[in-house]
């Protein structure tokens, strides 16, 4: 049993040290460029330019942020609540830009300019909210206060 | 749950503080660049403006990147058709018609989609063609440069 919950926590701290770092990386990326991401969210056209402002300068630093929390004993279901939050939100743009044949950039990690690929770009972002469930459940059963 | 509750909460709104102090402070808020001329438009480093093609005439080949359906409707006079999913058969073309020193263009839709970067950088990477850049605005750029 103790061996087992050793492994549980080594394998959690990996997955949260791994999901912290792509939210970290992806919000400062974008932070580069607020107001190109905001062009990119505008490329979607699913939400009206008022509100696309609003988010690129807003998004960025909820991922920052969300990323840092998840390396916080305390803090970690919430931190993965919100990504997964952000991701589902995520795939529904890219399924939604997808459907109707929009030739666009990600915008995923701010003007870096990636090969959009739908495919891809939605399977990775399910991995990463299989992940973000995953630490949300581990912590849960982990059943120590200070993880 | 309550507790990660008011977490959740208490993270999203921490966040609203500095994306204020970002659409306020950035240099590149888009709160900052609110004119739609041409003062603020920020070029990637592969990327030309029509302007600056335009200036090159004769030296140019034309490169679009859209689909086939668009190229076949409308396209830049002297445009050869190159995608990703037909390579090789544009590519020929591409090749027996670049102009000696001069510049290889690649067009798509607009100023946010993703596939004439592509195109341009298996020009580079794969071909080896040195003068190849992106037009910035694309396909749009040209029609608004038309009117």
């Amino acid at each position: 049993m103790e061996g087992g919950a050793g492994i549980m926590r080594i394998v959690l701290w990996l997955f949260r040290l791994g999901l912290a770092g792509v939210f970290i990386y992806a919000g400062v990326m974008k932070l580069a460029d607020p107001a190109a991401f905001a062009r990119e969210i505008d490329a979607y056209r699913l939400t009206p330019k008022v509100l696309n402002d609003m988010v690129a300068v807003y998004l960025p630093w909820v991922e920052v942020l969300s990323g840092a929390a998840l390396l916080l004993p305390r803090a970690v279901r919430a931190a993965a609540s919100i990504q997964m939050g952000m991701l589902v939100v995520f795939i529904a743009a890219l399924a939604s830009a997808w459907i109707r044949g929009l030739d666009i950039s990600c915008g995923c990690f701010g003007a870096s300019a990636e090969v959009a690929s739908y495919g891809w770009l939605i399977a990775r972002n399910i991995v990463l909210l299989l992940s973000a469930g995953f630490i949300c459940w581990g912590i849960r059963q982990d059943r120590i206060p200070r993880a | 749950m309550r507790r990660t509750l008011w977490q959740v909460v208490g993270l999203l709104v921490l966040c609203v503080l500095p994306a204020v102090a970002t659409a306020w402070w950035h240099p590149r808020s888009p709160y900052r660049a609110e004119e739609s001329g041409n003062s603020t438009v920020v070029l990637a480093d592969d990327e030309v403006t029509l302007a600056t093609a335009l200036a090159w005439e004769k030296a140019v080949l034309w490169v679009d990147a859209r689909s086939q359906a668009d190229f076949e409707a409308q396209h830049i006079p002297g445009a050869v058709w190159l995608s990703a999913g037909e390579w090789e058969a544009g590519l020929f073309e591409v090749l027996e018609r670049v102009p000696e020193d001069g510049w290889v263009v690649v067009y798509c839709g607009s100023e946010r989609c993703g596939a004439s970067r592509e195109v341009a950088d298996r020009l580079r990477d794969e071909v080896g063609l040195k003068r190849v850049v992106v037009l910035h605005g694309g396909w749009d750029a040209w029609k608004a440069g038309q009117e």
